[in-house]
């Protein structure tokens, strides 16, 4: 079972490799991470600053792929502009690069004195020191993965089929890449690729040649982890990701010809073969960086049109309108049209379902309101930064007081969503539960309802008038609504014989809410009649 | 979208500011009020009629924006406190507006010399009244609580110069007998700025009782 053993010992010594470069990175991580947003904010100015900023934030997190995510992560914040990005992506190369140069120290055989070291300082220290000692630990780790790697393998040097497959691979890089590629791709680690390549190489089974096309996979490789991570990002992420692909592979088709070239440059480098991997590695992205640093500010051009920005308004914003932030008025009377639009869609898609369910238990108008709270949240969400870009322009006293009101009318409106998507939720209860309300508190809370939803929609003529006599009769109804509550409530507790505490807990669980819509309502006619 | 938006303590201090607008107000009706018992073509009686509408459309407003404030949202027990001592003040205020136009209805019946001692002594009682009223007004803006004792012991000396009065008119009718309507008018006159000096006491006693 020669085989079986050297698979196990193959799998098995990458999972300690990559559990160890995990808690390396973990520990790196904690110790450095609050000064890591702050340096690299600060650090991004230009590109080649940011490209020092990426080779910092890779070294420190152990991971080009890690620290990808990371600038993605600040992109899709907007805490970073895309063109930084790309600087700090091309130096995050570089940082990983260090990782293998530290692998290629071929300390195996003390990996054990780091465990023991690495779990000694873990195990003693103040919480700083522990995060130092899980790095040592850490490392301990990734040094013992490769003894296993290694001793896993011996076999096969003596294997004949296993040799010419190498030296048929030899001779076709193209495919050396690939492999490498998927490879690396599906342990998600740069690192640990070549450092295998490293111990095949070391007992002599790969050519310099094929492990520098190892190389170039591991590199193009790492990065499909951010472009997996980017799926579901911003645009920005995305071109980041993308921008960090083609990087790569431009760096490989570039390096590719000259191969052959390139190892005999690495022979003179001197060190053992592995050392010689790791130059290639480290060279490979250094002299990406300075062919492709010139171009970055191109290239995010170019992944701004590669990856355009999608109609970014969706179908349920039907007024606003960027171009007219340049004139704030006009700005602020399609926030007006908009907002009015959300609420009497508010209405007619939910508000006026939730009677319907609660008369026949329909659970498809349930459905369609838990769907439809999505939409009103993208229509709050755009307005909300809508009105923040108005703000930023030149407003007059009256104006910025009006985008201040819509501001609030915006957060009570979604408020009002929020609660009815509760109701559908909390009503579905009742048909999971095969519970019904009996008939008088369905009247009951159907005319709770009922006033409820008169109160919103006076609020919404009040809004869309500016009728200050109607924002003071929804305002006057409230302790009318409140009382009613009240009284529904003590019929409840007093006359009712529920055996089922589940449904009393709906009926009240709604009711509330209902009254929750009914603040927000009395919250927008405040705003309307100029009190906070 | 016109109103500005404005919190609940902004909306107390917005009706306090018409409060003393109001006081003001009242102050001139009073001055004008006496200075038309000596005037010959009494214009000023109109005048007072005239301001005493604004004042009385002023406590209504008053009135009605305090409750407002309640029905919009409930006060903490401390405001309630405060806005209810607010509608009595504005109250007291009014009620010596209607003092002024009861002097100034007066003041057409009435005929007196500038320089009897008489109407010096009316004149004199009623600037310390217009003072009273002034320094209510400064004490309701800086709620001094030490201020206001000593304004409601000023109307001692408002009640000193009444019975005084009184005193004199009644001599002054037992000796004179020819114009009797003008010394009873006067003798309400006397009265009606007593009643006022209780009304601005009132006002203080919110203050010094610390629901103001």
């Amino acid at each position: 079972m020669e085989w079986m053993q050297i698979i196990m010992g193959v799998l098995g010594g990458i999972g300690i490799f990559l559990y160890g470069m995990y808690i390396a990175s973990e520990g790196l991580k904690k110790s450095t991470s609050h000064h890591l947003k702050r340096f690299l904010t600060k650090v991004t100015k230009n590109q080649f600053f940011g490209s020092l900023a990426g080779i910092v934030l890779a070294a420190a997190l152990q991971s080009s792929s890690a620290a990808t995510v990371m600038v993605v992560g600040f992109v899709n914040a907007g805490l970073m502009t895309l063109r930084q990005a790309m600087g700090v992506m091309l130096g995050s190369a570089i940082g990983t690069t260090i990782t293998v140069q530290l692998i290629a120290f071929k300390i195996t055989d003390y990996a054990l004195l780091f465990v023991a070291i690495g779990a000694l300082v873990f195990l003693s220290a103040s919480p700083h020191i522990k995060s130092i000692g899980s790095v040592i630990l850490g490392f301990g780790f990734v040094f013992f993965g490769m003894g296993i790697i290694t001793d896993a393998m011996i076999p096969l040097q003596n294997n004949p089929a296993f040799t010419e497959l190498f030296v048929y691979l030899s001779d076709n890089l193209l495919l050396m890449v690939l492999i490498a590629l998927v490879f690396t791709a599906i342990i998600q680690n740069s690192a640990a690729t070549i450092a295998i390549a490293m111990t095949l190489a070391a007992t002599g089974s790969l050519s310099l040649e094929a492990a520098v096309a190892i190389v170039y996979g591991a590199n193009i490789g790492t990065v499909v982890t951010a472009l997996i991570s980017s799926i579901s990002a911003s645009k920005d992420a995305q071109r980041t990701a993308v921008a960090h692909a083609i990087f790569k592979i431009i760096g490989v088709l570039v390096f590719l010809p000259f191969t052959h070239l390139f190892v005999r440059g690495l022979e003179l480098t001197g060190g053992d073969i592995g050392r010689q991997i790791a130059n290639g590695h480290t060279i490979f992205n250094v002299v990406n960086l300075f062919i492709l640093l010139p171009f970055c500010n191109k290239f995010a051009d170019w992944m701004v049109m590669l990856i355009p920005e999608k109609e970014k308004t969706p179908k349920d914003v039907k007024y606003l309108n960027k171009d007219s932030l340049e004139v704030p008025t006009v700005a602020l009377v399609q926030t007006k049209k908009e907002l009015w639009n959300m609420g009497k869609n508010i209405e007619t898609n939910m508000f006026s379902r939730v009677s319907r369910f609660l008369e026949d238990e329909s659970i498809s108008d349930r459905r369609s309101v838990v769907h439809y709270e999505d939409s009103v949240d993208e229509v709050y969400r755009h307005i909300y930064h809508y009105l923040q870009d108005i703000t930023k322009k030149d407003l007059s006293e009256a104006e910025s007081n009006d985008s201040l009101k819509y501001l609030y009318i915006n957060n009570e409106l979604e408020g009002v969503s929020d609660s009815l998507e509760l109701i559908a939720l909390t009503s579905m209860k009742l048909e999971e539960g095969n519970i019904h309300l009996n008939k008088w508190e369905m009247e009951g809370i159907t005319k709770l309802y009922k006033d409820v939803l008169l109160s919103y929609q006076e609020a919404l003529d009040a809004f869309e008038d500016n009728d200050q006599e109607k924002a003071y009769a929804v305002i006057n109804r409230n302790p009318m609504i409140l009382r009613m509550e009240k009284d529904l409530r003590f019929q409840h507790f007093n006359q009712g014989d529920n055996e089922s505490s589940r449904l009393s807990s709906i009926y009240v669980d709604i009711m509330n809410e209902l009254l929750r819509i009914n603040h927000h309502t009395v919250n927008i006619s405040h705003t309307l009649i100029g009190m906070v | 979208m016109s109103e500005t938006l404005k919190t609940f303590t902004n909306a107390i201090g917005d009706i306090q500011t018409q409060i003393f607008e109001m006081a003001l107000i009242v102050e001139k009706e009073i001055r004008l009020a006496v200075e038309a018992l000596v005037s010959s073509e009494k214009h000023e009686i109109k005048e007072v009629i005239d301001l005493d509408k604004d004042v009385d459309q002023y406590d209504n407003k008053i009135h009605s924006s305090i409750l407002q404030l309640i029905t919009i949202q409930p006060p903490l027990p401390k405001e309630l406190e405060k806005l209810t001592a607010m509608i009595r003040i504005s109250c007291e205020y009014e009620r010596i507006g209607d003092n002024a136009v009861n002097i100034a209805d007066l003041s057409e019946y009435t005929t007196i010399d500038v320089q009897s001692d008489v109407f010096q002594r009316i004149d004199e009682m009623s600037k310390l009244t217009s003072t009273m009223l002034e320094a209510s007004i400064d004490v309701l803006k800086t709620k001094d609580q030490e201020q206001a004792p000593l304004i409601v012991e000023s109307d001692d000396d408002i009640d000193q110069y009444f019975s005084d009065n009184q005193q004199y008119i009644i001599q002054e009718m037992s000796e004179e007998k020819k114009d009797m309507e003008s010394l009873a008018n006067l003798l309400l006159v006397n009265r009606y700025l007593e009643r006022s000096g209780d009304h601005i006491v009132n006002v203080m006693r919110q203050v010094e009782s610390g629901n103001y």
